[in-house]
C-alpha cells in the first residue's frame, strides 16, 4: 500500500514535471459579470475591462500581482520636474490587427493623441480628467500634458479605458466599434453572443511573446454559486469569484484548486465628525474597544476568504503597511465601559444609527457591532438601505456611522484621497466629512512625488494619522478567491479581480 | 364576435396609458439620483450635471413625461446607459430565448398537468388523487432558484447527464441545443404544472357532477367515451384561460431561471439592468413586459369567446 502510495506521487510529480506548455491551449472561463462595451472609452465595469484586455493594449501595464508596472506599447517615458509632462517613447513595429477600414498598420504618436482626445470627449467616466492635452513629438514620440502634477498619472495610464484604438475603425464603425473591436492585443475577438458567451482567438500577427493559448471562451454565469458548480462538473476551467461558503466544495474535488490573493479592497464602519455622538473622541475609541474585530471577520468569512483590517491600505496594495496593526486601539470591553462613562454616558446608552447598504457580509457586520456593542453601553440602530438612497444619505454626511466599502488600482492615492481629504467631504468616500490638515498636506505630498519609496512613507504616515483619529473602523479585506481546474499551468489570481490570462511574465496554458 | 373583439380592444387604451404612466413614475419614484449612482462614488459634479442634462432630468415632470410619451409611441424605448444601444434592440436580442424557454416550460406543464388533473378528478378521493393534490401544491410553493440548483446538483453534478449552464451550440448538434433547456424548462414550468394539475382537477370534478354526465351514464354509453368525450372537452374550456395566464408568471418565472441557468434572455437581461442601475433598460424592459402580457390576454380572451358561446351573447344588444 505504502509503495503504491510512493509510486503515485512519484509518476504524479514526474507527470507534472514533462507536461511542457503547448501552443494548442483552449480555455474556458466562467464569470459572474457581464461585458456590455468592447469600446474602451466606453466602458464602466470590471467585467468589460477584463475581456478588453485580450484586443486592446495600454502604453504601460501591470504584472498579474499588480505590482510593478512595466512597459508596453511604450518602451520608455520620462517626467518633468514639476510632473506635469510626461513624455513616452513607442515601440517600433507593433501593428494593428487587421479590420475593415485598415489592414494592419503600424502604431504611431498619432494614434495615442487620437485615442486620449476621443476617450476624453466620450468617455461617461472621463478617466483622463487630469490630461490637459497630447502632443505629437515625432513618429514615436507623445507628449501628454497634464492639467496639474499627478503622480499617479501610470496608474491611470494601465487602465484599458486608455488603450491604443485605431482611427480608421473607431470612424469606421462608429457606435458599431464596440462589436467589432480591433485594438494591437494578443486575441481577437471572433464571437460574442451577449449575456452569454464570448470568443477570442490567438492573434498570429502579435508583436509580442507568443501566447500558449490559442482560445478563450468566457461564459457568463450570473449565479456565483451555480459558478461554482461549473467549475466542479469541468464546464468550465477558471472562475472569477467563488463564495466564502463554497470553499468546501472546492478543497473537497480533487481537480480544482481555489487560489487567494490578498484584494485591492477595504470596507469599514465610517463616523460622522460633523455631528452626532461620534464627535467626541472616547465614544469612539470606546467604539473601538468594543469590538472584537476577529471574532467577527471569522463569522463572516469562516473559510478565511477575508480578513481582519487594521487599516484603509489594502493587502493588494505595493503601499500595504505590514504593520499596520500596531496603529490599532485593541479590543478591551472594560476600557469601552469606563470611557462611555468619562464622556458623560453614566447609565443611560449611547444612541446611534448605523447605515449600510443590501450586501449581505455588510448587513451581518452591522447587526454582530450592534450585539458586541450592547455590552459595553451602545445602543445601535442598524439602517439597511438601496443603494440609491445609501450613497445619498452617507454623502449628504446625514448618517451617524455607515459601512464603506472601496475598490480601486492598487495605487494608495486611490484609497487615502478619495476617503480622507477634507476636499471630498460630501461624496460617499467621505461622507462623514473627515478633515485633518495634516493628513491632506501628506496625500498633496503624495500626489506630486513619483519616488515610491517616499511615497509610500507619506501614505503610511497618512494611514497611522488616520487610525489614531479613530473616525474609520476598518472591517476586513475580502481575498480574491479563484476557483482553478488543475490542468490550467501558469495562472495567478490578480488583486483587482481580474482574470489575467496573458499579461507581462503571465503567460498560461492548459495541460492536454 | 366582431363588436366584442372590437370592445376588447378599445379597453386596452387606457390600460396601455396607465402602464406607460406606471413605467415612467416607477423610475421617478427610485430613490437617489440615478446620474449620481450610475457614475459611482468618485464621480465629479461637473460631470453629474453634463449626464442629467444629457437625459433630460433636468427638465420638469410633466415635460419628461410627455417626452416619454412621445417616444414610446414611437417604438422608442431609449438607449440603455450601460450597453449604449437602443433597449429595443437589446430587448429583441434575447426575446428568442425568453420566447422559447417559456414554450418549453408550458408544454411541460400542460403535458404532465392536464393528465395529472384528469387522472385525480376520475380517482377522486383515491390515494391517487390525494397523492397528485401534494405533488401540485408542491410544485406551487418551491422557489424557482432553489428547485433549479438542486435540478443542476442532481443532474448536472452526480449524474452528468445534462448540461448546468448556458446556450448550447448549433455547431454541435441539435441535441446539444436541446440538452441545454431541459433543465431550465423543468424549474420553470413546476409552478405552472402544479396550478394547471390543481384547476385541471377541479374543473373535471364539476363536470362530472353535471346532469347531462349521469344522462350518458344512464344511457349506458362506454365510460371511456363519455369522460374523453363528453366531460374533458368541456372541463378543458376554463383550463385554457388559466394556461394563457400562466404566460405572465412564465416571465415573470424566467428572470429567477435565466439568472441560475446563465440564460441570455429578458430575464437576465432585466436582472443585470437593475444591478447596474440602468434605469432606462429596466424601464423599457417593463413596459415591454407589460404590453406584452397586456396582449397575450387579449389573445386568450379573444380565443375564449371563440369556443365558449356564453361569453359571445352577452355582448349582443345594448348593454
Amino acid at each position: 500500500m505504502k509503495r503504491l502510495a510512493v509510486l503515485i506521487v512519484a509518476v504524479a510529480f514526474f507527470a507534472t514535471v514533462i507536461s511542457a506548455p503547448n501552443y494548442d491551449s483552449v480555455i474556458r472561463v466562467g464569470s459572474d459579470q457581464n461585458p456590455t462595451t468592447m469600446d474602451p472609452a466606453m466602458y464602466q465595469d470590471l467585467a468589460s475591462a477584463q475581456v478588453m484586455r485580450n484586443v486592446f493594449e495600454t502604453l504601460v501595464a501591470y504584472d498579474a500581482e499588480v505590482k510593478q508596472i512595466h512597459p508596453l506599447l511604450a518602451e520608455s517615458w520620462e517626467v518633468s520636474p514639476d510632473l506635469k509632462e510626461w513624455t513616452f517613447k513607442l515601440r517600433k513595429g507593433v501593428h494593428f490587427q487587421k479590420g475593415k477600414f485598415q489592414d494592419g498598420r503600424e502604431v504611431t504618436a498619432e494614434d495615442v493623441k487620437y485615442s486620449f482626445d476621443r476617450e476624453i470627449a466620450i468617455s461617461p467616466m472621463v478617466r483622463l480628467y487630469m490630461v490637459d492635452h497630447v502632443e505629437v513629438i515625432d513618429r514615436y514620440t507623445v507628449k501628454i500634458v497634464l492639467k496639474y502634477p499627478y503622480a499617479p498619472f501610470l496608474t491611470v495610464l494601465t487602465d484599458i479605458g486608455a488603450a491604443i484604438v485605431p482611427k480608421e475603425e473607431c470612424e469606421g464603425w462608429k457606435d458599431q466599434f464596440t462589436l467589432h473591436p480591433v485594438g494591437t492585443g494578443p486575441f481577437r475577438m471572433v464571437e460574442w453572443v451577449k449575456d452569454s458567451h464570448m470568443v477570442f482567438e490567438r492573434n498570429e500577427d502579435y508583436w509580442g511573446e507568443k501566447p500558449y493559448l490559442k482560445q478563450i471562451v468566457y461564459k457568463f454565469i450570473p449565479d456565483k454559486s451555480v459558478l461554482t458548480m461549473a467549475l466542479l462538473s469541468g464546464e468550465v476551467d477558471i472562475t472569477s469569484d467563488v463564495l466564502d461558503q463554497d470553499i468546501p466544495k472546492l478543497k473537497s474535488n480533487p481537480n480544482v484548486e481555489a487560489m487567494m490573493v490578498g484584494g485591492c479592497n477595504v470596507y469599514a464602519v465610517y463616523m460622522n465628525s460633523m455631528k452626532g455622538p461620534t464627535t467626541d473622541k472616547r465614544v469612539r475609541e470606546a467604539f473601538f474597544r468594543g469590538i472584537d474585530i476577529e471574532q467577527l471577520v471569522k463569522v463572516i468569512f469562516p473559510n478565511g476568504t477575508g480578513v481582519a483590517a487594521y487599516g484603509p491600505i489594502p493587502p493588494g496594495s505595493w503601499a500595504y503597511n505590514p504593520d499596520v496593526k500596531s496603529f490599532y486601539t485593541g479590543y478591551d470591553p472594560e476600557k469601552a465601559k469606563q470611557l462611555l462613562k468619562e464622556a458623560g454616558y453614566d447609565g443611560k446608552p449611547v444612541k446611534m444609527t448605523i447605515y449600510t447598504p443590501e450586501d449581505p457580509n455588510r448587513r451581518k457586520a452591522a447587526v454582530i457591532i450592534q450585539s458586541m456593542l450592547k455590552k459595553v453601553g451602545f445602543e445601535i440602530e442598524v439602517q439597511s438601505l438601496e443603494w440609491g438612497t445609501f450613497t445619498a444619505v452617507t454623502s449628504k454626511g446625514e448618517a451617524d456611522a455607515y459601512t464603506i466599502g472601496w475598490t480601486w488600482y492598487p495605487d494608495p492615492e486611490f484609497f487615502i484621497f478619495y476617503m480622507f481629504h477634507s476636499s471630498r467631504k460630501g461624496t460617499y468616500g467621505n461622507g462623514g466629512g473627515y478633515n485633518n490638515p495634516e493628513v491632506d498636506r501628506l496625500i498633496e505630498l503624495g500626489e506630486s512625488s513619483v519616488e515610491q519609496k517616499k511615497r509610500i512613507e507619506y501614505y503610511r504616515k497618512a494611514e497611522e494619522l488616520i487610525m489614531k483619529d479613530l473616525y474609520y473602523f476598518p472591517l476586513w479585506h475580502k481575498l480574491v478567491v479563484n476557483g482553478v481546474n488543475k490542468k490550467v499551468r501558469g495562472y495567478k489570481p490578480s488583486p483587482d479581480m481580474m482574470i489575467r490570462l496573458y499579461a507581462p511574465g503571465t503567460n498560461v496554458w492548459v495541460e492536454k | 364576435m366582431g363588436k366584442y373583439v372590437s370592445r376588447r380592444i378599445i379597453q386596452i387604451i387606457p390600460t396601455l396609458f396607465f402602464v406607460i404612466l406606471t413605467a415612467f413614475l416607477l423610475m421617478k419614484l427610485v430613490p437617489g439620483d440615478p446620474a449620481m449612482v450610475l457614475l459611482g462614488p468618485q464621480a465629479r459634479a461637473e460631470d453629474i450635471a453634463r449626464f442629467r442634462q444629457e437625459l433630460g432630468l433636468d427638465k420638469p415632470l410633466l415635460i419628461q413625461f410627455f417626452i416619454y410619451l412621445k417616444r414610446v409611441l414611437t417604438g422608442d424605448l431609449g438607449v440603455s446607459l450601460i450597453y449604449r444601444q437602443s433597449v429595443l434592440s437589446l430587448i429583441l436580442e434575447r426575446l428568442p430565448v425568453t420566447i422559447t424557454l417559456s414554450l418549453c416550460a408550458l408544454t411541460i406543464a400542460v403535458s404532465i398537468g392536464i393528465p395529472a388533473g384528469v387522472l385525480a378528478a376520475i380517482k377522486h378521493n383515491s390515494l391517487v388523487d390525494l397523492l397528485v393534490t401534494i405533488l401540485a401544491l408542491m410544485g406551487l410553493s418551491i422557489p424557482i432558484f432553489w428547485f433549479g440548483m438542486i435540478l443542476i446538483i442532481i443532474f448536472s453534478l452526480k449524474l452528468g447527464w445534462l448540461p448546468a449552464v448556458g446556450l448550447g451550440d448549433p455547431s454541435k448538434g441539435i441535441w446539444d441545443v436541446v440538452s441545454h433547456f431541459v433543465l431550465p424548462s423543468l424549474a420553470l414550468g413546476i409552478l405552472s404544472t402544479g396550478t394547471i394539475a390543481r384547476f385541471t382537477r377541479s374543473s373535471m370534478l364539476e363536470v362530472l357532477n353535471q346532469d347531462y354526465i349521469r344522462t350518458a351514464y344512464a344511457k349506458g354509453l362506454r365510460k371511456s367515451l363519455i369522460l374523453y368525450r363528453h366531460a374533458l372537452r368541456n372541463a378543458l374550456v376554463p383550463v385554457i384561460t388559466v394556461i394563457g395566464l400562466q404566460l405572465g408568471n412564465l416571465l415573470a418565472g424566467a428572470v429567477l431561471t435565466e439568472t441560475v441557468f446563465a440564460l441570455p434572455g429578458l430575464g437576465k437581461l432585466m436582472v443585470d439592468g437593475i444591478f447596474r442601475r440602468d434605469y432606462v433598460l429596466v424601464q423599457g424592459e417593463v413596459l415591454f413586459t407589460a404590453i406584452m402580457y397586456i396582449f397575450v390576454n387579449l389573445a386568450v380572451d379573444i380565443a375564449y369567446a371563440f369556443i365558449n358561446p356564453k361569453i359571445r351573447q352577452t355582448y349582443r344588444g345594448g348593454l
